[in-house]
């Protein structure tokens, strides 16, 4: 009973609303996360964006006024934008600062992005906020043709045993149920950390190498140069994935998949 | 030649209370935008929404923790016989520390949303609530630890208090290793303190609670005074030394405990603001404290402020104990010079 | 004035101390104008008796003047704050124990002797009508174990008894008008100073040769130890 409703109540959190309703039109919005801007790029409403995080790459919003990180978003900043809708990603560390921006009167809408079906979901109901239903549908209805060809390519094999790293020291691996995970199953590859139950794990080196994986792909940063990125695995191949696209689970997923799939064939992604 | 202490406690307050005033007016001044007085007092907004809902708030918070720091400091280093005590010395800071980490861990399970339910009651966060609960039961720990022979003995209360607090660190850094990285990342920031924008319930609460703790504290400042006789010399001079240390002890904790569920834990206000109150005061307690409350409130007000907008073009916070060391050392190094 | 003397571990400061109720007795009473010491309430205990311990702490941050001040806290109220009665006490205090000039000196700053005449201060100030004294003289150079035992005899002639517990046994029988002899916990000799200051009885106390004879100037008994040489 208990169980039921732990999941209940998961399922409630995957996506919450707080503060007062969101208006019927939806002008000025602000993002407490990069992939939510990138969501809202994609639906073609880049121009109703008002306010970004410091952490926000993309060249289309580049001029956009900085509202803070993720966990310390600063209220007066934006309060003093005006918005019609904030758009946060849940988590632990921001709980505060968001409820602080709900009961100063701005309305806030909070997804969960752990996962290809809460990302999918969180598009559309964007997109639904912003009145633009049918674009949310496409967005997702791309996403998941993309991963059906991917799939498709990747039945005959190879099926390399792979590492998705996230961290060095410690060492984050992406686990089976997490976004990264799921895309990692679409090319094919096993993931060597396949028995965790979490979307993002710690391992210790040793578990990593009796994982034995054959490709450890490196993802959004630079390991350190002149030594093995995990000691104990001379023969695995190491590639590196320099673009954010896998770190920001959004549109940019489906490119993020490409890249994994050229990573794992040993050509050179960007 | 020094006066009498009502003298003396009604000069510190006429030199602090302007100061606590100027401290104020200075952290309702700053923040991340430009406020118009006149416009927010008129209801324009944004304007009346920044000044009423998030400056005064945040100013009064800052005065909440560090009057309650300030205090918890001055009545344990008088309990301790120690001017080196800090108010997380019995112990309190580790119990907060296990707390955090424990609701972190647990938040998404069942047990979590138990706990996040309760504290929602309160209106405080999961993580304060469970911070407040475990500072409070290290406090009644090391109080009972401490006892031998039917009487609290500091040193043995200090000695339990400062082994359970590096205990408490290990434990914290162990459940780390086995937390999620985000849910890692989270109780670090926790423990670095951070001055935030609490509810206003939350703020009466925590307000009330380190009034009357202040309250208690300051009647018992002249006993206080006594215990630095010794427990020989005070209770000769009429003093219930036993129940004097156990009402100040909890006091303390209470008032600290107030302090972490509204700023995590923040280190050096309890420890500096006493010692340079009283370099300017003298050691009486019944001056002491007041001043302390006060002068503990200002300088946490003017340092977050002061913090702000130095960090403004960076776009976010420094943790509130980072800010009150880098600004109050170099102030405290320069009384001392000053005395010397 | 009462003597409290004898050898080492008699017992002489565990009775001192049960005497102004701070330490319990295992048997008997202690009965202070007739109420039981240890059914009074502190405060009302503390206007009783005042104590003057053998070791006082030295590092106090308070002036002298503060720490005689201190003195009167029994006979504060709840907030604790002094009178100008209380103040004008305490500096009379002050003046009888001769630490007047040192009033506005942290006690930290000052010497062994000087600290104690501040304490003495404190203990008058009390303004108790019973003043145990442990070892008061032990720091003390001649002079100022003169001045304080001189103080403390016109206070006793005034009506405030006093009870020190001494081991130097010329100043007891200088001083005292009565000794009380304790050796290993139990009393071997009470009385006035010709009766307990006796070679037979020191003697038995001290296991010790000793000389007692008459001060030329006062006729007190002065007890002089027996060093061949």
């Amino acid at each position: 009973m208990t169980r039921l409703f732990a999941l209940l109540l998961a399922a409630a959190l995957t996506r919450q609303h707080l503060g007062p309703p969101v208006p019927a039109q939806v002008e000025r919005v602000v993002t407490l996360a990069p992939s939510l801007s990138e969501i809202v790029l994609a639906l073609g409403a880049g121009n109703r964006l008002v306010g970004v995080t410091r952490f926000d790459d993309d060249p289309r919003i580049a001029k956009l006024p900085r509202v803070g990180g993720y966990n310390d978003p600063e209220p007066e900043t934006v309060l003093g934008l005006h918005p019609d809708l904030v758009l946060a990603q849940t988590a632990p560390e921001n709980r505060g600062p968001v409820e602080t921006l709900a009961r100063i009167g701005v309305p806030v809408e909070a997804f969960a992005l752990g996962n290809l079906a809460e990302v999918e979901d969180a598009m559309e109901q964007i997109a639904a906020l912003l009145g633009v239903p049918e674009r949310g549908r496409a967005l997702r209805d791309e996403l998941e043709r993309h991963r059906a060809r991917v799939r498709a390519a990747a039945a005959k094999g190879p099926h390399p045993r792979a590492l998705l790293v996230f961290g060095l020291d410690p060492l984050v691996v992406a686990g089976p149920t997490g976004f990264a995970g799921e895309l990692l199953r679409d090319t094919g590859a096993v993931n060597a950390a396949g028995d965790s139950d979490r979307p993002f794990a710690r391992l210790s080196v040793e578990a990593a190498v009796r994982a034995q994986p054959d490709v450890v792909v490196i993802c959004g940063f630079e390991p350190p140069q002149g030594r093995p990125a995990i000691p104990g695995l001379p023969r695995a191949r190491v590639e590196t994935l320099r673009s954010t696209a896998l770190l920001h689970p959004g549109p940019r997923l489906a490119e993020g998949l490409d890249d994994l799939v050229a990573a794992l064939r040993g050509k050179r992604a960007p | 030649m020094r006066r009498s202490a009502a003298v003396r406690a009604a000069i510190a307050l006429v030199v602090l209370a302007p100061l606590v005033a100027v401290a104020v007016a200075v952290g309702l001044s700053l923040g991340a935008g430009t406020l118009s007085l006149g416009a927010a007092l008129r209801g324009v907004e944004p304007d009346a929404t920044v000044l009423f809902r998030l400056r005064i708030p945040r100013v009064v918070l800052a005065a909440i923790v560090g009057a309650g720091l300030s205090v918890a400091g001055v009545a344990l280093q008088a309990l301790l016989r120690n001017p080196l005590a800090d108010p997380f010395v019995f112990g309190l800071s580790g119990g907060a520390a296990i707390g955090a980490a424990l609701s972190v861990a647990i938040t998404g399970t069942t047990l979590g949303v138990a706990g996040v339910s309760a504290a929602g009651w309160i209106g405080l966060l999961p993580t304060q609530f469970a911070a407040v609960l475990g500072s409070l039961a290290a406090a009644v720990l090391v109080f009972t630890l401490g006892r031998a022979r039917g009487r609290l003995h500091p040193e043995r209360a200090l000695l339990v208090g400062v082994v359970f607090n590096s205990f408490a660190s290990a434990l914290v850094i162990a459940l780390e290793a086995v937390l999620a990285p985000e849910k890692t990342q989270a109780v670090l920031l926790w423990l670095a303190g951070t001055l935030g924008y609490e509810p206003e319930p939350v703020l009466f609460a925590a307000g009330a609670v380190v009034l009357v703790a202040a309250g208690i504290l300051t009647a018992l400042a002249g006993r206080l005074n006594l215990l630095a006789l010794g427990d020989e010399g005070a209770a000769a001079l009429g003093v219930d030394v036993e129940w004097t240390r156990l009402l100040s002890f909890f006091a303390a904790s209470a008032a600290v405990g107030a302090a972490v569920a509204l700023t995590g834990l923040v280190g050096f206000v309890g420890l500096v603001v006493p010692h340079a109150v009283r370099l300017v005061a003298g050691p009486d307690h019944r001056v002491v404290l007041p001043a302390s409350a006060l002068g503990g409130a200002a300088f946490l007000v003017l340092a977050d402020a002061i913090a702000r907008v130095l960090f403004r073009g960076l776009g976010t916070e420094p943790p509130v104990g980072a800010v009150t060391a880098l600004l109050g050392a170099p102030l405290f190094v320069l009384l001392l010079r000053r005395r010397i | 004035m009462v003597g409290l003397i004898g050898p080492n571990a008699a017992g002489k400061s565990t009775l001192a101390r049960i005497a102004c109720g701070l330490l319990r007795p295992g048997a008997g009473s202690v009965r202070l104008r007739g109420d039981d010491a240890f059914a009074l309430p502190r405060r009302e205990r503390a206007r009783r008796v005042a104590f003057l311990s053998q070791d006082e702490p030295a590092d106090l941050p308070f002036t002298a003047r503060e720490v005689a001040l201190m003195g009167r806290a029994p006979h504060l109220g709840l907030w604790a704050l002094e009178a100008p009665g209380d103040r004008a006490l305490a500096v009379a205090a002050l003046a009888e124990a001769d630490a007047l000039d040192l009033a506005d000196r942290p006690v930290a700053q000052l010497s062994g002797g000087e600290r104690q005449r501040v304490f003495l201060a404190r203990a008058f100030a009390q303004d108790a009508a019973l003043l145990v004294l442990d070892e008061p003289t032990a720091a003390l150079d001649l002079s100022h174990q003169v001045l304080l035992v001189t103080a403390v005899r016109k206070r006793a002639q005034r009506g405030r008894g006093a009870l020190l517990v001494l081991h130097d046994l010329a100043l007891a029988g200088a001083a005292c008008d009565r000794l009380v002899l304790l050796r290993a916990g139990r009393l071997l000799a009470e009385g006035g100073t010709h009766e307990v200051l006796r070679p037979d009885v020191l003697g038995e106390a001290y296991g010790t040769q000793v000389d007692v004879v008459p001060d030329p100037a006062t006729g007190q008994p002065l007890v002089a130890p027996r060093i061949p040489r």
